[in-house]
């Protein structure tokens, strides 16, 4: 590796080390994956494994399938913003190797050469810009973004794999005039474009160098065969749906208010959060960006920054206002240098020598184009979509520092931050802060799988009902658990419903949740303070739904996951067989029981309730028993609820009952009773609740839960 | 040749030093004179300000212990109260002393005057400057008022000096001294920054600052000191401003003042420079100066100053709440301006005559709108001007300022005894000495109140209620009520006193009288005790 403590040799040739240079990219991206492997499957990692299943069935179109996301079932998801190739590419792993719990690993083990394409195109690009293209090569793979995004299975990081393999493949083709580079560009065009349709912007931007290069046909073949496949696929899918897939992306993107002045706004400040904090540690591109003026445009930027933390987010903490300070004033010393890079370019001026002209023009085009899709094709932030913008901004930090490097050679003394040293510096510190993020990631995304694990140790037995997105779709989908219909009908008295509280919990309808009895709340913290996405603090990682910032501090619990129970008693009262000499039925309400509202069964005194009872294992239940306030007939009267299993012959198999006499000291409290119930399995047999007494009060069970037998 | 004489040479180095000695002394000698015969006390904004100077006095009468130490002068930036404090700490707390607090911001404008007019048009020219700032007529009431827009007049005066001295951040030494001028006047009152704004992107603009690497640095360590000098105070008051800015932009429209865009809203400044500030004879004198400036081109780099002066009026115009104090800042420019031009004059006799005349015109008027003059009207309106919640007219000249400034006055507006009454009642019954005033009198209002008490080491909250909607339940939070029966003061915070005054009277069995003071406006106070079910009499 060519340090930057030398000077280029004469006759120095920037590939000559390309094999030992891809070599150590190759360890050094390696390196940074096999630490997360394992790593469970994360946010929309779910989705893609969900149509990948799917294109096993349906080939040709694999988002054909009916699909409920956040509690909004959809008839298909053939409008979904990206194109089929990621899903493709699991759906062969899915056949090839199999889907169950444990084998994470050989999905990302398999999705290894989308980072290794993308760090060897990379430097293959660099090197038409930089002396040392090894250097860029490995911050890009040691970035916070490029780590973070390469550990999972969503389309970004194969999008800018294909990006860089394309840009960099035709910018070779252009200079060597060589036509199988420039299929191998088309290629690479093409599979990006099916990746992510917003690849569609790489034909005008490689049509700019084309057209600036003067390029001949087979340039301009190249560049027209990806969006020929695409207009062939969607016609394809046109003519299948019956509709044109993109209008319903387009209108969801619309429904969105993308373009209001808020959301500009926010995506905005977003934008450049995500770039001051996760393209290369912020200390390194101030001092690299803003260095000017013997490090006072670093200075005035920072202070700026401080003030405009303090108006822009003054909700938000002591240490998240100065994490907002420190990317802003990074973020917006990348974008003004980004700016003056490409202004000097268009018109000329001092500058980076190297970049007038095309090269200037060619990085501007392509940072502030994507910049721009950034702010107004997408619905908000996520650190993800600027990924396509780091390799210009790296390109323009090395460069930068190879010319500080010119400058300092002809210093009597080395300053004490030499540019050696913060090259060195950013590479090492960028590295070890992608790394902590990712094991944040990492962290976060085995919170689902544990929750999954858990909810299921509570309500095994149980038909279990999920509503919940990301991971916690995944394995608790991977658990025998159901997702939450849109028909509550379907949700049967005695299953559970288990929402986690962030991960884009499902509402329960109003009617079901009236009958649910809070069982249990799981919390779950990962074990590092360090959050990509935290619903207690403002970290906006993922979207900037949850915050502006890309990262937040946090000791808190990261997820809590509410177990609920459909109250047996409630749901099945419709098919209950009831007697009772009062003239009213049973009826539902709620109890206050530990300052609580439950869900309740009540029913006036001489009342039997008997439910037909289905159960195919041994069964616990557990109630409450108690009077309503204010009904009581008498002084003197006394009261009995009973639970008790019957059989075919209505005789008792066995049950629990409590005395309960309002105007005795302590008459009014909450009686427990507990009834092991034993399974259906050729009988009929009855669960049956009794309550009886001399007055006229109603008698309220309450807070029923039915458990496995432990 | 025969060198000058010492003291001769003393006057060139330091005549600018000399002469904002003599001036401010002069002045003074006249405030110290108003204010030992003026007894009443200070009215709202300057009560409030002595008030909140009060919650940094360690240990002060009636201190207020839980405010966090930046938000101890409410939204005002706190330099002014600082001073106010130390002035308090060093004698003892009391509104004239506090009056004291404008003596070295007199000093410092008339010195910044001077300099940057004899850097401008020469040493006559500044000498006339400093004369006609120092006794403006605006200037002159305003310099024993303790309110902010007087010590940032002078920190504009220093900065814009510093800035002209710079030479455009090639000086550091002068460089940095703006930046300290700017924390400060930015820790005095936020609008400092409208009048530094333009000159700023004037200097940077003319001297192409970007092509001189030095001079980035210097303007760029002038705005880290000036940046961190007020973010002291700033940073952690920001959102707070925010929403207080807002607020300021409603009461504006609420006090009437005219739409920011319209044509009264332009030459709003300009009558009230005329009317109030300057008054007609020294207006049109000024007026006469700019067009002769501008022809003779009497003033050295004119464009700054013009850009300074074009700059501050334009800020202070887009501002929807506006007041003459607001472009006090602005005199001190406009005098350099009109001194260049009577320095110009020269030396003959009817110039002589004409300066004469100058200076007795300025120390006349000092006179009337300190002291009064009784054989003369109280006021000459050459024409009615804008009607807001106040009538803004334009005028030959005026002896008062809406009857709340002007001649000093021995007068007792009880507000001692009556917040006495409060004591002793409230210590009787055991209850907080919670007092709503429902007029907003300039001198009987909450502000003046609060005041008074914490000077005498009373513990008590007090408020001006604004609105009758809920009826008695309007005073919900307080023991003890006062109202007046004839003038309620400033119509925009006084619309619902009838009403308050009515339920009051009304309502026999909830409020019971404690006393009745006769005023000295003639009007009585009567304070209440408000009978609760659960607790009092």
């Amino acid at each position: 590796m060519t340090g930057f403590t030398l000077p280029p040799l004469p006759g120095y040739s920037k590939l000559s080390r390309a094999p030992r240079d891809l070599a150590l990219l190759f360890l050094a991206v390696a390196a940074c994956s096999l630490p997360f492997l394992d790593q469970p499957f994360h946010m929309d990692d779910s989705f893609y494994m969900d149509m990948a299943r799917n294109a096993l069935q349906k080939p040709l179109f694999p988002n054909d399938l009916p699909y409920r996301f956040h509690g909004e079932s959809l008839p298909d998801m053939g409008s979904h913003s990206h194109p089929p190739l990621q899903t493709y590419f699991l759906a062969l792993l899915q056949a090839l190797f199999g889907e169950r719990e444990g084998r994470e690993w050989i999905y990302h083990l398999a999705a290894l050469p989308f980072p290794l394409l993308a760090a060897f195109s990379f430097y293959f690009l660099a090197a038409r810009f930089l002396g040392r293209p090894l250097w860029p090569a490995l911050v890009l793979a040691g970035s916070p973004v490029f780590m973070v995004m390469g550990h999972n299975l969503m389309t970004d990081l194969p999008n800018l794999a294909w990006w860089l393999a394309a840009i960099a493949a035709f910018a070779y083709a252009s200079d060597r005039r060589s036509r199988s580079l420039f299929a191998a560009s088309a290629v690479f065009q093409t599979a990006a474009v099916f990746t992510s349709y917003l690849s569609l912007a790489l034909t005008p931007l490689l049509g700019f160098y084309q057209i600036r290069k003067r390029g001949g046909p087979a340039g301009w073949l190249a560049l027209a065969l990806p969006p020929a496949a695409m207009a062939g696929w969607l016609w394809l899918n046109y003519l299948h749906y019956g509709r044109m897939i993109l209008g319903d992306t387009v209108g969801y993107v619309q429904s969105r208010h993308a373009l209001s002045a808020e959301a500009l706004w926010t995506k905005m400040l977003a934008l450049l959060q995500y770039q001051g904090w996760l393209v290369v540690f912020p200390l390194f591109l101030l001092a690299v960006f803003a260095r000017g003026h013997k490090g006072r445009v670093a200075a005035v930027g920072a202070l700026a920054a401080v003030y405009a933390a303090r108006l822009v987010v003054p909700e938000y903490g002591f240490v998240e206002q100065i994490l907002f300070a420190i990317g802003l004033a990074a973020g917006g010393a990348v974008m003004v240098q980004m700016a003056v890079m490409a202004a000097k370019a268009v018109l000329g001026g001092e500058g980076i020598p190297e970049f007038h002209g095309l090269p200037g023009q060619f990085l501007g085009l392509w940072y502030f184009g994507v910049a721009a899709g950034c702010l107004l094709v997408f619905t908000e932030g996520s650190a993800r979509y600027i990924l396509p913008l780091v390799p210009p901004v790296l390109i323009c930090f090395f460069r930068t520092l190879e010319l500080a490097e010119v400058g300092e050679y002809r210093r009597a003394s080395p300053p004490l931050f030499s540019v050696s040293m913060v090259a060195s510096g950013t590479l090492i510190v960028t590295l070890a802060w992608g790394l902590l993020l990712s094991h944040a990631d990492l962290e976060a995304a085995r919170v689902y799988r544990q929750a999954a694990l858990e909810a299921e140790r509570v309500t095994r037995g149980f038909k279990t009902w999920f509503g919940g997105e990301w991971g916690f779709r995944y394995y608790a989908r991977s658990r025998g658990a159901e997702l939450l219909p849109a028909d509550e009908t379907r949700v049967e008295g005695g299953s559970y419903i288990v929402r986690p509280r962030m991960a884009l919990p499902y509402e329960i309808p109003a009617g079901l949740d009236s009958m649910t009895a809070h069982v249990q709340t799981l919390a779950l913290a990962p074990r590092t303070p360090l959050r990509l996405l935290d619903e207690k603090t403002p970290a906006g990682f993922y979207s900037t739904g949850w915050g502006l910032l890309p990262f937040t501090l946090s000791w808190r619990n990261l997820e809590e996951v509410d177990i609920r129970q459909v109250s047996f008693l409630l749901e099945r009262l419709p098919w209950a067989e009831i007697e009772s000499r009062d003239p009213h039925s049973p009826w539902a309400a709620f109890a206050e029981i530990r300052g609580r509202r439950r869900p309740a069964l009540m029913a006036r005194a001489g009342t039997r309730i008997r439910y037909e009872w289905i159960a195919e294992t041994p069964v616990v239940i557990e109630l409450m028993c108690g009077i309503a306030p204010g009904g009581a007939g008498g002084a003197d009267g006394e009261y009995f609820c009973r639970a008790a299993q019957l059989d075919a012959l209505q005789r008792v198999v066995d049950s629990a009952g409590c005395r309960l006499a309002p105007d005795a000291a302590g008459g009014r409290d909450w009686k427990p009773l507990r009834l092991t119930l034993q399974p259906a399995q050729n009988e009929r047999l009855y669960l049956e609740l009794f309550f009886d007494g001399a007055g006229d009060a109603a008698g309220i069970f309450a807070e029923s839960v039915l458990a496995e037998v432990k | 040749m025969p060198s000058a004489p010492a003291w001769q040479r003393w006057l060139d180095r330091r005549g600018g030093f000399a002469a904002a000695c003599l001036l401010t002394a002069a002045l003074w000698a006249g405030n110290l004179l108003w204010l030992a015969r003026d007894t009443r006390p200070p009215v709202w904004d300057m009560a409030l300000h002595q008030s909140y100077a009060l919650n940094y006095l360690p240990g002060a009468a009636g201190e207020e212990p839980a405010i966090r130490p930046w938000a101890r002068s409410g939204n005002y930036p706190p330099f002014v109260h600082l001073v106010i404090a130390a002035l308090f700490a060093l004698f003892h707390p009391d509104p004239r002393i506090a009056a004291l607090a404008n003596l070295p911001a007199t000093f410092i404008l008339l010195w910044s005057v001077h300099e940057l007019a004899e850097a401008m048009a020469g040493r006559a020219a500044a000498r006339w400057a400093a004369f006609i700032t120092a006794f403006a007529p605006y200037m002159v009431w305003m310099s024993r008022e303790t309110i902010l827009d007087y010590w940032m007049s002078a920190w504009v005066a220093a900065a814009l000096l510093a800035l002209w001295k710079s030479d455009g951040f090639a000086d550091r030494r002068a460089a940095l001294a703006f930046g300290c001028a700017a924390a400060l006047g930015m820790l005095t009152k936020w609008l400092f920054a409208g009048f530094l704004l333009l000159p700023l992107a004037y200097v940077a603009l003319r001297r192409r600052l970007w092509h001189h690497a030095d001079r980035m640095v210097h303007k760029a360590d002038a705005i880290l000191i000036a940046g961190i000098g007020a973010g002291l105070w700033y940073v952690p008051n920001l959102p707070g401003l925010v929403r207080y800015f807002g607020e300021n932009m409603r009461i504006g429209a609420r006090e009437g003042e005219p739409p920011v865009l319209s044509f009264q809203s332009l030459i709003y400044y300009l009558r009230l420079l005329e009317g109030y500030q300057f008054f007609g004879i020294l207006f049109a004198l000024t007026a006469a100066a700019c067009w002769f400036a501008w022809r003779r081109q009497l003033i050295r780099d004119g464009r700054f100053l013009a850009v300074a002066i074009a700059g501050g009026w334009l800020a202070m115009t887009l501002l929807r709440t506006k007041d003459p104090r607001f472009t006090m800042p602005l005199l001190g420019l406009l005098a350099i301006v009109c001194g260049a031009w009577v320095a110009s004059w020269g030396y003959s006799r009817a110039a002589l005559v004409g300066q004469g005349l100058l200076a007795a015109l300025l120390l006349a008027q000092a006179y009337a709108v300190s002291f009064g003059v009784a054989w003369l009207p109280q006021q000459v309106v050459l024409a009615r001007g804008y009607q807001g919640s106040l009538r803004w007219d334009w005028n030959l000249y005026t002896q008062h300022y809406f009857h709340i400034l002007g001649k000093p006055r021995r007068e007792d507006w009880k507000l001692g005894e009556i917040l006495d009454e409060v004591r002793r009642h409230s210590h009787a019954g055991a209850l907080e000495a919670s007092l709503a005033i429902v007029p907003d009198l300039p001198r009987f209002n909450a502000a003046s109140f609060t005041l008074e008490a914490r000077l005498s080491g009373m513990s008590a909250r007090i408020d001006h209620p604004q609105s009758a909607a809920a009826g008695v339940g309007s005073f919900d939070g307080f023991n003890y009520a006062l109202m007046t029966e004839g003038e309620q003061g400033m119509p925009w915070t006084t619309v619902e006193s009838p009403a308050l005054n009515r339920i009051i009277m009304d309502e026999h069995g909830t409020f019971l009288l404690l006393g009745i003071w006769v005023l000295p406006n003639g009007d009585s106070a009567r304070l209440y005790f408000v009978r609760r079910e659960t607790g009092g009499e």
